[in-house]
């Protein structure tokens, strides 16, 4: 089995934007091969792989392969234009490359605009996507369209580092749920009910894919496995207590919704039980997967485990390798008492 | 039978956030059992009582039984926690306020202060506070509290004069007690339409509750009960506290639902006040027309004053008014062959 | 072509009645199935040459406008926009509440001491019908009466100008494809409500249809004017139907996409890219309904939408067609499925 590591580097190097996440669930289903009992892909795009459990009942997790990003939408003579994919803000990506989903691959550099210096500080102060512009270093306007055209998507450019225990990369947000989900079903064996996984498509762009996904499957229980915020930071905000190797963070509620009741209290019950580090979340913004399945049919009873990571949405978000593994575990473990 | 003015004071006080509901749900439990035939609670925690299981056609009525409140965010030295709202709650009309924070061993007060203007900075002191400034000052017990514990503020219910009542939660607990009155009225009346009662969670902080008992349900006709701003200048027609119940037209909700409500309100004269809807109603109305294969949809709403305050206040007659017009409501519909449009 | 008549009619979203029934007394013999669920929808079924898979089309038939919300002492009448109606262009203009006739006035430009720069709240504009007080008014208008700009079509050259383009437009495109013949799959057509009021009617759909692929025929904004730069601009008038990658809420599905583009080009049909992916329309709600439908977008480009009077090209209105029955009427839209 491969290290951990070496799964999320592959899982977070992949471009996958909103809508375009053919690669990533190649990647994903490849890495199950042999752990499932079963696959699928439904009409838009989730992968749902399963295994059979010995009781009547059925838990879906869910991680979102989908990642922030652009999408070209103007030609403007030798720079292209582009627009968000997902909470993709333009302040990231100064200073940051943006690789374009193309074969032979471009990447562009962002600039600003601005005709005097006031203007210029200015558009820097309140940066749109209407001040920013993207040089792919084209030689004239049919060179450039020969290479790249309108409606193609970009991801940052950016890659995967480790160190004294940390992660960093791109799209930790949420490959880092799917890292879990991959090594949780590598390690899953004999579970006592069904597990369902949901990789999801659309997150970002607003819960698309998990709108849908769970619609056939109808389980007892869906827990959305995703990032949350990390405010151990100089002045950070002061409002929030999650933290790195604090262990996964149980969500109480986000802006989007409140976790059931019930699941918390058991998510709970079973950390305290095997001794596994986990800490309580509210987070003030932001939300997940689960609202979706909340919303599904008559409703499923659901929550989020969440990973905390330091600069959500920027080019180099930071985990911790410790608070992954015991989530790995929490999870192996509640599929044993889900239902006690 | 208790008074409607006891029915508003009992479940004004009962502890309810949204996604935090299960003691308003027993409450409202112990409230309507002799009424109806069937409680139970689903999947989502919604409280769903059934009248007449086999009857038709089916007839469900919602309201929301959560309230706006908190949660404590983050733990800090010296006995203090810093809190989130649940819901819209302004931070205006937090500013001393007493607070209880339910934790898993009991319930422990708080204060919510703020710094005393004397040692402010002179630009601060006209500055309304924002989340960020607040802070719970717990007397005693801070270690019994956990990230995540529900907060509420400390407010007992009373009566004013003309026999209104005041509490916090009357958003929307005087329309679950519309709904009790409802169960009460039917009882002295015989009928062969079904009706389900559903009083569900998270309406505050817009979720899913009414949505999937709606689904579950699969009702021919939907009306919900809110509430609505009264004696407001709100640019629309003017709601007043203590003239009937407001029934809502535009697209949110089935034109022939609404006339025919205006209508049997006019031949009974039970008072009653019409509230333009142009976009969405913002309440639960705009997702339970939508469930499934879509629901014809009514809305009536119970006039309040200062919504999302500590102090709402309604009229009891105006509960019993809109109670009444739904009852009536049926009957004529029952009258009239129980199939409509 | 059915736009001038169409766009004549009253249809703001929750008052969609007239549109409908126009509809359906035109289609009705071209239908194999016809039904309207409990929301508004007109829903047709047509059975294709297969059967074997299913096609949603669909188009809305509710425009923006306003809502009686206040009747003053006055007499005259307090009105809030429904849908993304702008009050801006609002001024000046002539409207009609069922059968009575009003204004909406604007104080002289003589009496206003220094030119006021800024347009009136929403809450100041006043209707004015010649009512003397609140009595006489509220015996002719209700609380909750639609008011409509009383725009009547033009034909000018290459363009059509009317309201209500956004969406009679599609609408029109669809009854046009209804009535040309058998489509390759089974296919509904369906005309939505409440779409500019946050894209309501389509939730309900799936549910009741269950297709494999859905495509939605809008009319869409150009702003192909001198005040905003080329690289701003979301369409342009002339250069085709224009073809969405990405909106608010949702990325068309990739093979969907793929498969319009390769129609048009294949074709030869002049096609463009819808250039921004600010709003929304129906393709969010199908993506996200039961199961989930992957959804493409087709529209006609438009200037002026949501205002008293659209702009739009003959040619533009004719490609999309061409397109839409290469699509659905041919079965080029088989290539679009997943599974």
């Amino acid at each position: 089995m491969e290290k951990l590591r070496d799964l999320v580097k592959k899982f977070t190097e992949v471009a996958g934007p909103s809508g375009r996440e053919e690669e990533i669930r190649e990647a994903i289903l490849r890495s199950l091969d042999g752990y499932v009992d079963g696959y699928r892909v439904d009409k838009v795009g989730n992968l749902i792989v399963w295994k059979n459990g010995r009781e009547n009942k059925k838990i879906l997790f869910d991680a979102h392969m989908d990642e922030i990003g652009v999408v070209v939408t103007h030609v403007d003579e030798v720079f292209l234009r582009v627009e968000p994919i997902g909470g993709m803000s333009p302040r990231y990506l100064l200073g940051t490359g943006i690789r374009f989903l193309v074969d032979p691959p471009v990447y562009g550099v962002v600039g600003v605009e601005g005709e005097s210096i006031e203007e210029y500080n200015k558009n820097l102060k309140e940066l749109s996507f209407d001040k920013i512009y993207v040089d792919v270093c084209a030689s004239s306007k049919e060179e450039l369209k020969e290479r790249i055209k309108i409606g193609t998507f970009g991801v940052y450019d950016s890659r995967f580092r480790e160190s004294a225990g940390r992660y960093v990369s791109k799209a930790m947000d949420d490959r880092i749920g799917c890292a879990v989900l991959v090594q949780f079903m590598r390690e899953l064996v004999d579970p006592r009910y069904t597990v369902y996984c949901v990789f999801s498509m659309q997150e970002e762009t607003g819960l698309v894919g998990a709108s849908v996904a769970a619609y056939d499957l109808q389980p007892d229980v869906a827990i959305a496995v995703d990032v949350t915020a990390s405010v151990d930071t100089p002045k950070a905000n002061k409002r929030m207590a999650m933290k790195l190797d604090a262990g996964p963070a149980i969500k109480v509620m986000d802006r989007a919704s409140i976790s059931d009741r019930g699941v918390v209290d058991k998510l709970i019950e079973v950390a305290e039980r095997h001794g596994i580090p986990h800490q309580m979340e509210v987070l003030i913004l932001g939300g997940t997967n689960a609202a979706a399945y909340q919303r599904t049919r008559s409703g499923i009873p659901s929550a989020t485990v969440s990973i905390p990571t330091r600069y959500v949405h920027s080019p180099h978000e930071v985990v911790s390798e410790n608070d992954v593994l015991n989530t790995v575990k929490l999870l192996k473990h509640y599929v044993e008492e889900a239902f006690d | 039978m208790m008074e409607t003015k006891e029915i508003l004071k009992r479940l004004s006080a009962s502890f309810g956030p949204a996604g935090f509901e299960e003691k308003v749900a027993k409450e409202i439990e112990q409230l309507v059992p002799d009424e109806v035939d069937e409680v139970r609670r689903d999947a989502l925690g919604n409280v769903v009582a059934t009248i007449n299981p086999d009857g038709s056609p089916h007839w469900a009525l919602f309201a929301h039984m959560d309230e706006i409140g908190g949660v404590v965010s983050k733990l800090e030295e010296g006995g203090f926690v810093r809190i989130t709202p649940v819901g819209g709650v302004d931070p205006k009309i937090l500013v001393s306020q007493r607070v209880r924070i339910h934790t898993r061993s009991g319930v422990v007060d708080g204060i919510v202060g703020a710094v005393a203007p004397h040692l402010l900075d002179k630009d601060k002191r006209d500055k309304v506070p924002m989340y960020e400034e607040l802070f719970v000052d717990v007397l005693d017990g801070v270690e019994r509290i956990r990230v995540g514990d529900p907060v509420i503020v400390d407010a007992e219910p009373c009566e004013l004069k003309s026999g209104y009542v005041s509490g916090k939660a009357l958003d929307n607990r005087a329309s679950c007690a519309v709904l009790v009155k409802v169960c009460e009225y039917l009882k002295e009346r015989r009928f062969g339409f079904r009706v389900s009662v559903v009083f569900n969670t998270t309406e505050e902080t817009g979720g899913a509750g009414a949505k999937g008992a709606a689904y579950a349900l699969e009702p021919d006709y939907a009306i919900v009960v809110d509430v609505t701003h009264a004696n407001e200048d709100t640019g629309m027609n003017r709601i007043e506290l203590g003239k009937g119940p407001a029934i809502a037209v535009g697209a949110p909700v089935d034109r022939t639902l609404f006339q025919r409500a205006c209508d049997v309100a006019e031949k009974l004269s039970i008072p009653y006040q019409v509230e333009p809807v142009p976009g969405r109603s913002g309440t639960d109305t705009d997702q339970v027309q939508l469930v499934g294969r879509g629901i014809k949809t009514l809305l009536i709403s119970v006039p309040l004053l200062y919504m999302h305050t500590p102090v709402e206040v309604v009229d009891p007659g105006d509960v019993e008014m809109a109670a009444r017009l739904i009852v009536e409501l049926f009957m004529d519909f029952e009258r009239g062959g129980g199939q409509c449009i | 072509m059915y736009l001038k008549e169409l766009s004549e009619l009253s249809g703001i979203s929750g008052d969609e009645g007239e549109v409908r029934d126009f509809i359906k007394s035109h289609m009705a013999s071209y239908a194999d199935e016809m039904w309207v669920d409990n929301v508004g929808n007109l829903l047709i079924l047509k059975k294709g040459r297969e059967s074997d898979k299913k096609v949603l089309i669909a188009a809305h038939m509710d425009e923006v406008g306003m809502m009686v919300v206040r009747i003053n002492e006055d007499g005259t009448l307090g009105v809030a926009p429904v849908g993304g109606l702008d009050m801006r262009v609002c001024l000046g203009k002539r409207v009609r509440i069922g059968d009575v006739h009003g204004v909406i006035g604007y104080k002289a430009i003589h009496l206003q001491k220094k030119m006021e720069d800024k347009f009136p709240a929403r809450r100041d504009v006043k209707v004015f019908c010649g009512f003397k007080n609140k009595d006489e008014a509220a015996e002719n208008v209700k609380l909750g009466d639609y008011v409509y700009f009383t725009t009547t079509f033009e034909e000018k050259g290459e363009y059509f100008s009317g309201k209500a383009f956004d969406d009679r437009g599609g609408c029109s495109i669809l009854m046009d494809l209804l009535s040309s013949g058998e489509p390759a799959y089974d296919t509904i057509f369906a005309f939505l409500v409440q779409e500019e009021t946050g894209l309501r009617g389509s939730s309900v759909v799936v549910e009741q249809v269950k297709p494999d692929v859905a495509i939605v025929v809008e009319t869409t904004t150009a702003g192909d004017v001198p005040e905003l730069e080329e690289y701003r601009w979301a369409t342009h008038l002339g250069d085709g139907p224009a073809v969405t990658f990405a909106h608010r809420g949702y990325v068309v599905d990739p093979r969907v996409f793929q498969t319009i583009v390769e129609t048009a080009e294949k074709a030869g049909i002049r096609y463009q890219y819808k250039r921004r992916t600010a709003g929304g329309t129906d393709a969010f709600r199908f993506a996200r309904s039961a199961y989930g439908v992957p959804a493409g977008v087709v529209s006609i480009p438009c200037r002026y939408i949501h205002s008293p009077v659209s702009l739009m090209r003959k040619d533009d209105y004719h490609e999309t067609l061409k397109l839409m029955q290469l699509l659905v009427m041919k079965g080029e839209v088989k290539k679009a499925w997943r599974n």
